[in-house]
Protein backbone atom coordinates (compact mmCIF):
# COMPACT_ATOMS: atom_id res chain seq x y z
CA UNK A 1 0.00 0.00 0.00
CA UNK A 2 2.90 2.64 1.50
CA UNK A 3 4.84 1.47 -1.85
CA UNK A 4 1.61 2.17 -4.16
CA UNK A 5 1.33 5.82 -2.59
CA UNK A 6 4.88 6.18 -3.13
CA UNK A 7 4.03 5.66 -7.00
CA UNK A 8 1.26 8.07 -7.09
CA UNK A 9 3.53 10.63 -5.42
CA UNK A 10 6.38 9.49 -8.15
CA UNK A 11 4.05 9.73 -10.98
CA UNK A 12 2.60 12.91 -10.12
CA UNK A 13 5.92 14.90 -9.46
CA UNK A 14 7.07 13.32 -13.07
CA UNK A 15 3.89 15.05 -14.64
CA UNK A 16 4.70 18.41 -12.61
CA UNK A 17 8.16 17.91 -13.96
CA UNK A 18 7.26 16.97 -18.14
CA UNK A 19 5.30 20.22 -17.77
CA UNK A 20 8.04 22.57 -16.92
CA UNK A 21 9.94 20.54 -19.61
CA UNK A 22 6.69 21.17 -22.08
CA UNK A 23 6.43 24.96 -20.82
CA UNK A 24 10.62 25.50 -21.61
CA UNK A 25 10.22 23.95 -24.96
CA UNK A 26 7.04 26.30 -25.51
CA UNK A 27 9.55 29.27 -24.71
CA UNK A 28 12.09 27.98 -27.06
CA UNK A 29 12.41 29.96 -30.55
CA UNK A 30 10.14 28.76 -33.16
CA UNK A 31 12.61 29.43 -35.66
CA UNK A 32 15.33 26.88 -36.80
CA UNK A 33 18.66 26.80 -38.05
CA UNK A 34 21.12 24.65 -40.24
CA UNK A 35 24.75 24.57 -41.11
CA UNK A 36 25.45 22.81 -43.92
CA UNK A 37 30.21 22.93 -44.22
CA UNK A 38 30.74 23.38 -48.09
CA UNK A 39 34.26 23.11 -48.19
CA UNK A 40 37.23 25.11 -47.91
CA UNK A 41 35.79 26.61 -44.41
CA UNK A 42 32.91 27.99 -46.21
CA UNK A 43 29.37 26.71 -44.42
CA UNK A 44 26.01 27.72 -45.60
CA UNK A 45 23.79 29.01 -42.98
CA UNK A 46 20.07 28.75 -43.01
CA UNK A 47 17.34 30.05 -40.93
CA UNK A 48 14.04 28.57 -41.11
CA UNK A 49 10.75 30.26 -40.33
CA UNK A 50 6.81 29.50 -39.51
CA UNK A 51 4.54 30.16 -42.02
CA UNK A 52 2.94 34.16 -42.48
CA UNK A 53 6.31 35.51 -40.24
CA UNK A 54 7.06 38.80 -40.08
CA UNK A 55 10.41 39.09 -38.42
CA UNK A 56 13.35 41.42 -38.25
CA UNK A 57 16.58 39.24 -37.40
CA UNK A 58 20.08 39.78 -36.29
CA UNK A 59 22.87 37.70 -36.99
CA UNK A 60 26.69 37.90 -35.62
CA UNK A 61 29.36 35.98 -36.65
CA UNK A 62 32.53 35.80 -35.14
CA UNK A 63 35.21 38.21 -36.55
CA UNK A 64 37.05 37.14 -39.31
CA UNK A 65 34.43 36.26 -41.23
CA UNK A 66 32.39 37.29 -44.22
CA UNK A 67 29.19 36.61 -45.47
CA UNK A 68 27.95 36.27 -48.74
CA UNK A 69 25.50 35.33 -51.12
CA UNK A 70 22.16 35.91 -48.82
CA UNK A 71 18.92 34.64 -50.41
CA UNK A 72 17.31 37.61 -50.13
CA UNK A 73 16.47 40.64 -52.08
CA UNK A 74 19.54 43.02 -51.74
CA UNK A 75 17.28 45.67 -50.38
CA UNK A 76 16.14 43.23 -47.68
CA UNK A 77 19.54 42.99 -45.67
CA UNK A 78 22.20 44.86 -44.92
CA UNK A 79 25.80 44.08 -43.89
CA UNK A 80 27.75 45.85 -40.85
CA UNK A 81 30.68 44.38 -40.21
CA UNK A 82 30.11 41.25 -38.45
CA UNK A 83 26.44 41.56 -38.12
CA UNK A 84 23.48 40.61 -40.65
CA UNK A 85 20.22 42.57 -40.22
CA UNK A 86 17.47 40.34 -42.17
CA UNK A 87 13.48 41.33 -42.71
CA UNK A 88 11.93 38.29 -43.23
CA UNK A 89 8.46 38.97 -45.03
CA UNK A 90 6.60 35.93 -44.99
CA UNK A 91 9.91 33.82 -46.63
CA UNK A 92 10.28 30.62 -44.86
CA UNK A 93 13.77 30.12 -45.66
CA UNK A 94 16.63 32.39 -45.84
CA UNK A 95 20.11 31.34 -46.05
CA UNK A 96 23.98 33.00 -46.91
CA UNK A 97 27.47 31.29 -47.06
CA UNK A 98 30.09 32.06 -43.77
CA UNK A 99 33.64 31.96 -45.15
CA UNK A 100 36.38 31.99 -42.01
CA UNK A 101 40.06 30.81 -42.27
CA UNK A 102 41.14 27.25 -42.39
CA UNK A 103 41.46 26.35 -38.67
CA UNK A 104 39.39 28.70 -36.83
CA UNK A 105 36.92 28.52 -34.27
CA UNK A 106 33.85 30.84 -35.03
CA UNK A 107 30.68 31.52 -33.59
CA UNK A 108 27.31 32.81 -35.17
CA UNK A 109 24.63 34.17 -32.97
CA UNK A 110 20.97 35.48 -33.69
CA UNK A 111 18.04 37.47 -32.05
CA UNK A 112 14.77 37.86 -33.34
CA UNK A 113 12.11 40.48 -33.54
CA UNK A 114 8.66 39.17 -34.40
CA UNK A 115 6.67 42.21 -35.38
CA UNK A 116 3.20 40.15 -35.64
CA UNK A 117 3.29 38.84 -31.97
CA UNK A 118 5.92 41.36 -30.57
CA UNK A 119 8.02 38.52 -29.51
CA UNK A 120 11.58 38.86 -28.98
CA UNK A 121 14.33 36.22 -28.27
CA UNK A 122 17.34 34.22 -29.36
CA UNK A 123 17.80 32.06 -32.53
CA UNK A 124 19.56 29.05 -32.23
CA UNK A 125 23.27 29.21 -32.34
CA UNK A 126 26.34 27.49 -33.82
CA UNK A 127 29.44 26.99 -33.09
CA UNK A 128 32.55 25.83 -35.72
CA UNK A 129 34.91 23.94 -34.01
CA UNK A 130 39.03 24.57 -35.38
CA UNK A 131 38.37 20.60 -37.09
CA UNK A 132 35.46 22.21 -39.08
CA UNK A 133 32.23 20.34 -36.76
CA UNK A 134 29.42 22.06 -36.33
CA UNK A 135 26.95 22.16 -33.16
CA UNK A 136 23.75 23.97 -33.30
CA UNK A 137 23.17 25.83 -29.81
CA UNK A 138 19.64 25.81 -28.91
CA UNK A 139 18.03 29.45 -28.17
CA UNK A 140 17.61 28.90 -24.04
CA UNK A 141 21.84 27.77 -23.95
CA UNK A 142 22.17 30.34 -26.50
CA UNK A 143 21.14 33.03 -24.17
CA UNK A 144 24.41 32.64 -22.04
CA UNK A 145 26.46 33.24 -24.46
CA UNK A 146 29.23 36.02 -24.73
CA UNK A 147 27.95 39.05 -26.46
CA UNK A 148 24.25 38.30 -26.82
CA UNK A 149 22.52 40.47 -24.56
CA UNK A 150 18.85 39.58 -25.42
CA UNK A 151 16.78 37.93 -23.74
CA UNK A 152 13.59 36.07 -25.04
CA UNK A 153 10.42 37.49 -23.53
CA UNK A 154 9.27 33.87 -21.67
CA UNK A 155 12.95 33.58 -19.83
CA UNK A 156 11.70 35.25 -17.04
CA UNK A 157 8.73 33.34 -16.80
CA UNK A 158 10.72 29.93 -16.59
CA UNK A 159 12.17 30.27 -12.68
CA UNK A 160 8.76 31.16 -11.67
CA UNK A 161 7.19 27.82 -13.22
CA UNK A 162 9.85 26.00 -11.32
CA UNK A 163 9.16 27.61 -8.23
CA UNK A 164 5.40 27.11 -8.47
CA UNK A 165 5.91 23.60 -9.80
CA UNK A 166 8.10 22.84 -5.75
CA UNK A 167 5.42 24.41 -4.16
CA UNK A 168 2.96 22.09 -6.36
CA UNK A 169 4.60 19.11 -5.12
CA UNK A 170 5.60 20.11 -1.86
CA UNK A 171 1.79 21.02 -1.30
CA UNK A 172 1.18 17.39 -2.89
CA UNK A 173 3.21 15.93 -0.60
CA UNK A 174 1.53 17.53 2.39
CA UNK A 175 -2.06 16.38 1.53
CA UNK A 176 -1.19 12.96 1.27
CA UNK A 177 0.58 12.87 4.37
CA UNK A 178 -2.20 14.54 6.35
CA UNK A 179 -4.59 12.44 4.98
CA UNK A 180 -2.92 9.21 5.65
CA UNK B 1 -17.15 80.32 -20.69
CA UNK B 2 -15.54 77.58 -18.38
CA UNK B 3 -17.12 74.87 -20.45
CA UNK B 4 -15.30 76.95 -23.67
CA UNK B 5 -11.86 77.09 -21.03
CA UNK B 6 -11.66 73.44 -20.98
CA UNK B 7 -12.49 72.68 -24.39
CA UNK B 8 -9.50 75.03 -25.87
CA UNK B 9 -7.21 73.71 -22.98
CA UNK B 10 -8.09 70.47 -23.92
CA UNK B 11 -7.09 71.23 -27.71
CA UNK B 12 -4.05 72.63 -26.73
CA UNK B 13 -3.05 69.34 -24.60
CA UNK B 14 -4.30 66.82 -27.66
CA UNK B 15 -1.79 68.85 -30.06
CA UNK B 16 0.99 68.53 -27.38
CA UNK B 17 0.65 64.71 -26.81
CA UNK B 18 -1.60 63.69 -29.86
CA UNK B 19 0.45 62.42 -33.08
CA UNK B 20 -1.36 63.05 -36.26
CA UNK B 21 -1.84 59.33 -36.76
CA UNK B 22 -2.99 60.10 -40.29
CA UNK B 23 -1.33 57.82 -43.21
CA UNK B 24 -0.46 54.13 -42.75
CA UNK B 25 2.68 53.46 -40.60
CA UNK B 26 5.82 53.54 -43.13
CA UNK B 27 4.01 54.26 -46.15
CA UNK B 28 6.96 56.20 -47.52
CA UNK B 29 5.74 57.01 -50.92
CA UNK B 30 2.54 58.39 -49.31
CA UNK B 31 0.26 56.26 -52.10
CA UNK B 32 -2.09 55.02 -49.39
CA UNK B 33 -0.61 51.71 -50.07
CA UNK B 34 2.22 49.88 -47.81
CA UNK B 35 4.46 48.58 -50.63
CA UNK B 36 6.38 44.89 -49.46
CA UNK B 37 9.88 47.21 -49.38
CA UNK B 38 8.33 50.22 -47.75
CA UNK B 39 7.73 47.21 -44.71
CA UNK B 40 11.27 46.26 -44.98
CA UNK B 41 12.54 49.48 -44.55
CA UNK B 42 10.45 49.76 -41.33
CA UNK B 43 11.87 46.66 -39.87
CA UNK B 44 15.91 47.09 -40.62
CA UNK B 45 15.32 50.55 -39.51
CA UNK B 46 13.44 48.87 -35.97
CA UNK B 47 15.95 46.71 -35.33
CA UNK B 48 18.85 49.37 -34.94
CA UNK B 49 16.37 52.10 -33.34
CA UNK B 50 13.89 50.33 -31.17
CA UNK B 51 12.62 54.48 -30.86
CA UNK B 52 10.76 53.41 -34.25
CA UNK B 53 9.67 49.57 -33.09
CA UNK B 54 6.20 50.16 -32.58
CA UNK B 55 6.11 51.77 -35.93
CA UNK B 56 7.33 48.62 -37.87
CA UNK B 57 5.02 46.66 -35.88
CA UNK B 58 1.90 48.25 -37.13
CA UNK B 59 3.39 48.35 -40.73
CA UNK B 60 3.81 44.74 -40.19
CA UNK B 61 0.01 44.23 -38.97
CA UNK B 62 -1.23 46.16 -41.75
CA UNK B 63 0.46 44.41 -44.14
CA UNK B 64 -0.41 40.96 -42.77
CA UNK B 65 -4.02 41.89 -41.80
CA UNK B 66 -4.94 44.55 -44.15
CA UNK B 67 -3.13 43.55 -47.68
CA UNK B 68 -1.10 46.90 -46.55
CA UNK B 69 -3.91 49.14 -47.30
CA UNK B 70 -6.13 51.35 -44.94
CA UNK B 71 -9.58 49.37 -43.55
CA UNK B 72 -12.57 51.62 -44.75
CA UNK B 73 -15.86 51.09 -42.72
CA UNK B 74 -19.72 53.05 -42.44
CA UNK B 75 -20.35 53.08 -38.86
CA UNK B 76 -23.93 54.05 -37.88
CA UNK B 77 -24.02 57.36 -38.50
CA UNK B 78 -23.94 56.62 -42.49
CA UNK B 79 -19.87 58.38 -42.29
CA UNK B 80 -17.05 56.32 -43.42
CA UNK B 81 -13.75 55.89 -41.62
CA UNK B 82 -10.52 55.24 -42.38
CA UNK B 83 -8.28 53.37 -40.35
CA UNK B 84 -4.61 53.72 -40.48
CA UNK B 85 -3.61 51.56 -38.26
CA UNK B 86 -4.61 48.89 -35.20
CA UNK B 87 -5.91 50.32 -32.04
CA UNK B 88 -3.69 50.13 -28.96
CA UNK B 89 -5.66 52.48 -26.73
CA UNK B 90 -9.22 53.37 -27.51
CA UNK B 91 -11.96 55.21 -25.07
CA UNK B 92 -15.22 53.48 -24.87
CA UNK B 93 -18.23 55.97 -24.04
CA UNK B 94 -21.35 53.43 -25.04
CA UNK B 95 -21.18 50.37 -22.92
CA UNK B 96 -23.92 48.44 -25.53
CA UNK B 97 -20.34 48.80 -27.97
CA UNK B 98 -18.11 47.32 -25.11
CA UNK B 99 -20.73 45.00 -24.58
CA UNK B 100 -20.26 44.08 -27.89
CA UNK B 101 -16.75 43.93 -28.39
CA UNK B 102 -16.77 41.74 -25.71
CA UNK B 103 -19.37 39.28 -27.44
CA UNK B 104 -16.93 39.28 -30.81
CA UNK B 105 -14.18 38.01 -28.79
CA UNK B 106 -12.07 41.75 -29.06
CA UNK B 107 -9.70 41.91 -26.59
CA UNK B 108 -10.45 44.66 -24.53
CA UNK B 109 -7.35 45.17 -23.00
CA UNK B 110 -6.82 47.94 -25.27
CA UNK B 111 -9.57 49.61 -24.07
CA UNK B 112 -8.17 52.53 -21.49
CA UNK B 113 -11.12 54.92 -20.87
CA UNK B 114 -14.80 53.83 -20.34
CA UNK B 115 -17.69 56.25 -18.99
CA UNK B 116 -19.18 56.12 -15.78
CA UNK B 117 -22.35 53.93 -16.79
CA UNK B 118 -19.62 51.27 -17.52
CA UNK B 119 -17.65 51.55 -14.08
CA UNK B 120 -21.02 51.27 -12.22
CA UNK B 121 -21.94 48.32 -13.62
CA UNK B 122 -19.47 46.38 -11.66
CA UNK B 123 -21.13 42.93 -11.82
CA UNK B 124 -21.54 43.02 -15.66
CA UNK B 125 -18.29 44.32 -16.28
CA UNK B 126 -15.92 43.91 -13.92
CA UNK B 127 -13.05 43.88 -15.58
CA UNK B 128 -12.80 47.44 -16.03
CA UNK B 129 -14.03 48.39 -12.17
CA UNK B 130 -10.27 50.51 -12.17
CA UNK B 131 -10.15 51.82 -15.87
CA UNK B 132 -10.56 55.22 -15.71
CA UNK B 133 -14.02 57.17 -16.30
CA UNK B 134 -14.42 59.82 -18.77
CA UNK B 135 -17.69 60.85 -17.63
CA UNK B 136 -20.73 60.36 -19.87
CA UNK B 137 -21.75 61.29 -23.59
CA UNK B 138 -23.65 64.04 -22.07
CA UNK B 139 -21.19 65.38 -19.53
CA UNK B 140 -17.83 64.27 -21.13
CA UNK B 141 -14.27 65.08 -19.50
CA UNK B 142 -12.30 66.21 -22.70
CA UNK B 143 -9.13 66.47 -19.73
CA UNK B 144 -9.66 62.90 -19.10
CA UNK B 145 -9.49 61.42 -22.80
CA UNK B 146 -6.75 64.22 -24.08
CA UNK B 147 -4.94 62.15 -20.93
CA UNK B 148 -5.36 58.65 -22.02
CA UNK B 149 -4.13 59.44 -25.83
CA UNK B 150 -6.46 57.48 -27.19
CA UNK B 151 -5.88 56.13 -30.89
CA UNK B 152 -9.93 55.93 -31.13
CA UNK B 153 -13.61 57.40 -29.33
CA UNK B 154 -16.64 55.32 -29.59
CA UNK B 155 -19.30 57.01 -29.10
CA UNK B 156 -23.74 56.28 -30.29
CA UNK B 157 -24.51 56.57 -33.51
CA UNK B 158 -28.33 57.52 -32.95
CA UNK B 159 -29.06 58.14 -28.84
CA UNK B 160 -28.25 61.68 -27.95
CA UNK B 161 -27.38 62.34 -31.08
CA UNK B 162 -26.45 66.10 -30.67
CA UNK B 163 -24.05 65.82 -27.43
CA UNK B 164 -22.35 62.58 -29.69
CA UNK B 165 -22.18 64.98 -32.89
CA UNK B 166 -20.71 67.76 -30.38
CA UNK B 167 -18.28 65.11 -28.79
CA UNK B 168 -16.96 64.56 -32.47
CA UNK B 169 -16.64 67.89 -33.08
CA UNK B 170 -14.28 68.92 -30.53
CA UNK B 171 -12.15 65.84 -31.22
CA UNK B 172 -11.85 67.06 -34.70
CA UNK B 173 -10.87 70.24 -34.14
CA UNK B 174 -8.19 69.38 -31.84
CA UNK B 175 -6.94 66.26 -32.37
CA UNK B 176 -7.86 64.86 -36.12
CA UNK B 177 -5.43 62.06 -34.89
CA UNK B 178 -8.43 60.60 -33.21
CA UNK B 179 -10.95 58.18 -34.93
CA UNK B 180 -14.18 58.62 -33.78
CA UNK B 181 -16.42 55.95 -34.01
CA UNK B 182 -20.15 55.72 -33.54
CA UNK B 183 -22.47 52.42 -32.86
CA UNK B 184 -25.96 52.29 -31.31
CA UNK B 185 -25.77 48.26 -30.75
CA UNK B 186 -29.27 48.42 -29.03
CA UNK B 187 -31.60 48.90 -32.24
CA UNK B 188 -33.05 45.38 -33.62
CA UNK B 189 -33.10 46.74 -37.17
CA UNK B 190 -29.12 47.74 -37.07
CA UNK B 191 -27.56 45.48 -34.42
CA UNK B 192 -26.89 42.04 -36.76
CA UNK B 193 -25.40 45.05 -39.16
CA UNK B 194 -22.86 46.68 -36.79
CA UNK B 195 -21.65 43.08 -35.15
CA UNK B 196 -20.50 42.82 -38.50
CA UNK B 197 -19.13 45.84 -39.03
CA UNK B 198 -17.40 45.90 -36.08
CA UNK B 199 -16.02 42.53 -36.43
CA UNK B 200 -14.72 44.12 -39.66
CA UNK B 201 -13.40 47.07 -37.89
CA UNK B 202 -11.67 45.07 -34.91
CA UNK B 203 -10.06 42.46 -36.93
CA UNK B 204 -12.43 39.73 -34.81
CA UNK B 205 -14.61 38.30 -37.86
CA UNK B 206 -14.74 35.06 -36.69
CA UNK B 207 -15.69 35.80 -33.31
CA UNK B 208 -18.60 38.14 -34.72
CA UNK B 209 -19.74 35.53 -37.12
CA UNK B 210 -19.83 32.85 -34.29
CA UNK B 211 -22.08 36.27 -32.19
CA UNK B 212 -24.34 36.40 -35.35
CA UNK B 213 -24.94 33.28 -35.52
CA UNK B 214 -25.67 32.95 -32.05
CA UNK B 215 -27.86 35.95 -31.70
CA UNK B 216 -29.76 35.68 -35.12
CA UNK B 217 -30.90 31.85 -34.37
CA UNK B 218 -32.67 32.92 -30.82
CA UNK B 219 -34.49 36.10 -32.88
CA UNK B 220 -35.19 34.28 -35.62
CA UNK B 221 -36.65 31.55 -33.04
CA UNK B 222 -39.17 34.05 -31.78
CA UNK B 223 -39.88 36.29 -35.46
CA UNK B 224 -40.77 32.93 -37.36
CA UNK B 225 -43.37 31.75 -34.67
CA UNK B 226 -44.86 35.28 -34.98
CA UNK B 227 -45.10 35.55 -38.53
CA UNK B 228 -47.96 32.32 -37.97
CA UNK B 229 -50.22 34.95 -35.88
CA UNK B 230 -52.39 37.07 -38.14
CA UNK B 231 -51.52 41.05 -37.09
CA UNK B 232 -55.80 41.39 -35.76
CA UNK B 233 -54.91 38.35 -33.04
CA UNK B 234 -51.64 39.93 -31.82
CA UNK B 235 -51.73 40.73 -28.28
CA UNK B 236 -52.51 44.40 -27.32
CA UNK B 237 -49.67 45.41 -25.15
CA UNK B 238 -49.24 48.73 -22.61
CA UNK B 239 -45.37 49.08 -21.99
CA UNK B 240 -44.31 51.10 -19.61
CA UNK B 241 -40.45 52.81 -19.25
CA UNK B 242 -39.34 53.52 -15.81
CA UNK B 243 -41.05 56.52 -16.24
CA UNK B 244 -44.93 55.67 -15.13
CA UNK B 245 -47.50 56.35 -18.25
CA UNK B 246 -44.17 56.92 -20.06
CA UNK B 247 -44.52 54.53 -23.10
CA UNK B 248 -42.94 54.01 -26.47
CA UNK B 249 -43.66 54.84 -29.71
CA UNK B 250 -42.50 53.82 -33.37
CA UNK B 251 -39.06 54.95 -33.91
CA UNK B 252 -38.05 53.47 -30.65
CA UNK B 253 -35.89 50.82 -29.90
CA UNK B 254 -38.40 49.06 -27.37
CA UNK B 255 -41.46 49.33 -29.82
CA UNK B 256 -39.47 47.76 -32.35
CA UNK B 257 -38.67 44.76 -29.33
CA UNK B 258 -42.79 44.08 -28.99
CA UNK B 259 -43.60 43.98 -32.63
CA UNK B 260 -40.67 41.22 -32.38
CA UNK B 261 -42.29 39.17 -29.58
CA UNK B 262 -45.52 39.36 -31.86
CA UNK B 263 -47.22 42.11 -29.29
CA UNK B 264 -49.43 44.85 -30.79
CA UNK B 265 -47.97 48.24 -28.77
CA UNK B 266 -51.15 50.02 -28.39
CA UNK B 267 -49.71 53.18 -28.06
CA UNK B 268 -47.04 52.57 -31.11
CA UNK B 269 -49.08 55.22 -33.67
CA UNK B 270 -48.48 58.25 -30.78
CA UNK B 271 -46.12 61.19 -31.23
CA UNK B 272 -42.69 61.14 -30.32
CA UNK B 273 -40.82 57.54 -29.03
CA UNK B 274 -41.36 57.74 -25.63
CA UNK B 275 -45.06 59.88 -24.99
CA UNK B 276 -46.20 60.71 -21.93
CA UNK B 277 -50.07 59.60 -21.56
CA UNK B 278 -53.18 60.20 -19.72
CA UNK B 279 -53.33 57.26 -16.93
CA UNK B 280 -56.99 57.78 -18.62
CA UNK B 281 -55.90 56.62 -21.81
CA UNK B 282 -53.90 53.36 -20.28
CA UNK B 283 -57.26 52.62 -18.36
CA UNK B 284 -59.45 53.33 -21.72
CA UNK B 285 -56.92 51.29 -23.87
CA UNK B 286 -58.03 47.83 -22.50
CA UNK B 287 -54.61 46.31 -22.24
CA UNK B 288 -54.06 42.26 -22.55
CA UNK B 289 -50.74 42.59 -21.48
CA UNK B 290 -48.42 45.05 -19.15
CA UNK B 291 -44.83 45.22 -19.48
CA UNK B 292 -43.30 47.44 -17.11
CA UNK B 293 -39.17 48.65 -17.44
CA UNK B 294 -37.07 48.41 -14.30
CA UNK B 295 -33.60 49.34 -13.49
CA UNK B 296 -33.15 53.12 -13.51
CA UNK B 297 -34.44 56.45 -12.07
CA UNK B 298 -36.83 55.07 -9.19
CA UNK B 299 -37.12 51.43 -10.11
CA UNK B 300 -33.34 51.17 -10.22
CA UNK B 301 -33.28 47.54 -8.37
CA UNK B 302 -32.71 43.93 -9.71
CA UNK B 303 -30.44 43.09 -12.62
CA UNK B 304 -26.91 42.58 -12.98
CA UNK B 305 -26.32 44.71 -9.37
CA UNK B 306 -28.74 42.93 -7.82
CA UNK B 307 -31.79 43.23 -5.70
CA UNK B 308 -34.51 41.71 -3.36
CA UNK B 309 -37.31 40.11 -4.61
CA UNK B 310 -39.10 41.87 -2.46
CA UNK B 311 -39.10 45.14 -4.23
CA UNK B 312 -40.04 43.42 -7.42
CA UNK B 313 -42.90 41.99 -5.56
CA UNK B 314 -44.28 45.66 -3.83
CA UNK B 315 -43.56 46.78 -7.39
CA UNK B 316 -45.48 44.50 -9.18
CA UNK B 317 -48.80 45.12 -6.45
CA UNK B 318 -47.95 48.53 -6.54
CA UNK B 319 -48.61 48.96 -10.55
CA UNK B 320 -51.69 46.28 -10.69
CA UNK B 321 -53.43 48.41 -7.64
CA UNK B 322 -53.27 51.48 -9.59
CA UNK B 323 -56.56 53.28 -9.83
CA UNK B 324 -58.78 51.44 -12.01
CA UNK B 325 -56.73 48.90 -13.43
CA UNK B 326 -58.39 46.26 -11.54
CA UNK B 327 -60.58 46.14 -14.61
CA UNK B 328 -57.73 46.02 -17.04
CA UNK B 329 -57.98 42.58 -18.99
CA UNK B 330 -54.02 42.10 -18.02
CA UNK B 331 -54.70 42.64 -14.59
CA UNK B 332 -57.63 40.35 -14.52
CA UNK B 333 -55.61 37.92 -16.31
CA UNK B 334 -52.73 37.81 -13.99
CA UNK B 335 -50.52 39.49 -17.62
CA UNK B 336 -48.87 42.22 -15.78
CA UNK B 337 -44.93 41.68 -15.87
CA UNK B 338 -41.88 43.47 -14.75
CA UNK B 339 -38.40 42.93 -16.98
CA UNK B 340 -35.24 45.06 -16.21
CA UNK B 341 -33.66 47.26 -18.59
CA UNK B 342 -30.41 45.23 -18.82
CA UNK B 343 -32.05 42.42 -20.94
CA UNK B 344 -34.02 44.60 -23.00
CA UNK B 345 -32.28 48.07 -23.52
CA UNK B 346 -28.71 46.89 -24.80
CA UNK B 347 -27.19 44.56 -26.80
CA UNK B 348 -28.82 41.42 -25.25
CA UNK B 349 -32.51 42.72 -25.98
CA UNK B 350 -32.86 39.29 -27.58
CA UNK B 351 -33.32 37.65 -24.18
CA UNK B 352 -35.89 40.27 -23.30
CA UNK B 353 -37.70 39.66 -26.23
CA UNK B 354 -37.78 35.95 -25.35
CA UNK B 355 -39.45 36.60 -22.17
CA UNK B 356 -41.73 38.68 -23.94
CA UNK B 357 -42.91 35.95 -26.53
CA UNK B 358 -43.11 33.48 -24.00
CA UNK B 359 -45.60 35.99 -21.98
CA UNK B 360 -47.54 36.77 -25.16
CA UNK B 361 -48.03 33.21 -26.49
CA UNK B 362 -47.10 30.73 -23.63
CA UNK B 363 -48.40 27.71 -25.90
CA UNK B 364 -46.66 28.82 -29.32
CA UNK B 365 -43.08 29.21 -27.27
CA UNK B 366 -43.58 26.63 -24.21
CA UNK B 367 -40.45 25.14 -24.99
CA UNK B 368 -38.35 28.34 -25.20
CA UNK B 369 -35.97 28.80 -22.45
CA UNK B 370 -34.79 32.59 -22.08
CA UNK B 371 -33.00 31.54 -18.64
CA UNK B 372 -31.08 29.15 -20.52
CA UNK B 373 -30.33 31.44 -23.65
CA UNK B 374 -29.35 34.47 -21.09
CA UNK B 375 -27.34 32.13 -19.26
CA UNK B 376 -25.57 30.66 -22.65
CA UNK B 377 -25.07 34.60 -23.46
CA UNK B 378 -23.40 34.79 -20.82
CA UNK B 379 -20.94 31.87 -20.45
CA UNK B 380 -20.16 31.95 -24.11
CA UNK B 381 -19.79 35.58 -24.95
CA UNK B 382 -19.00 37.46 -21.92
CA UNK B 383 -17.14 35.66 -19.74
CA UNK B 384 -19.50 35.70 -16.98
CA UNK B 385 -20.72 33.02 -14.94
CA UNK B 386 -24.11 31.60 -15.70
CA UNK B 387 -25.04 31.11 -12.25
CA UNK B 388 -25.69 34.86 -12.94
CA UNK B 389 -29.02 34.26 -13.97
CA UNK B 390 -30.47 32.26 -11.45
CA UNK B 391 -29.20 34.71 -8.43
CA UNK B 392 -30.25 37.75 -9.79
CA UNK B 393 -33.78 38.60 -10.91
CA UNK B 394 -34.01 40.24 -14.34
CA UNK B 395 -37.80 39.35 -14.55
CA UNK B 396 -40.83 39.23 -12.17
CA UNK B 397 -43.00 37.50 -11.78
CA UNK B 398 -39.39 34.73 -12.16
CA UNK B 399 -40.25 32.17 -15.21
CA UNK B 400 -41.82 28.74 -14.39
CA UNK B 401 -39.10 26.30 -15.86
Amino acid sequence: MESMKRGHLAAEVACILILILLAQASAASVYERAIIPQGDSTYRVSLQFPEGTISGITETISSGMTCKEISLPPEQYRIEGTTLFLAIIEEREVSYLVTGKPGMTAEITGTYQDMITGEKGNLPGARISSSGSVEIIDAAVNNSLPGNDARSQHAPLEPVLFVVALCATGLLYSLRRRSR
Amino acid sequence: MKLLFMVLAAAVCLMIVLPASAGLPGDASGNDHLEKQELVSMILSALKDSTTLQDARDAAYVYSNWNGSPKKIIDSSGKERVIWRPFHRIVVMNSETLETMRSIGYDTSTVVGVDKYTLKATAFFPEFKNTPGIGSIWAPDYEKIVSLQPDAVFVYAEISRSSCDEIEENLAKTSPGVTVLRFDCYLPESYPGEIGILGDLLDCQEGGREFLEFYTSNIDTVTSRVAAVPENERIKVYFETWNDYKTCAAGSGYDQKIRMAGGSNIFGNEAGEYPELDPEAVLASSPEAVIKLVGSMKYTFGGYNGGEEEIFRQTHDALVSRKGWKSLPAVRDNRTYLIHTDILGGPHFFVGVQYMARWFYPDRFSDLDPVCVHAEYLTRFQGLPASIVEDEIFVYPRLRR
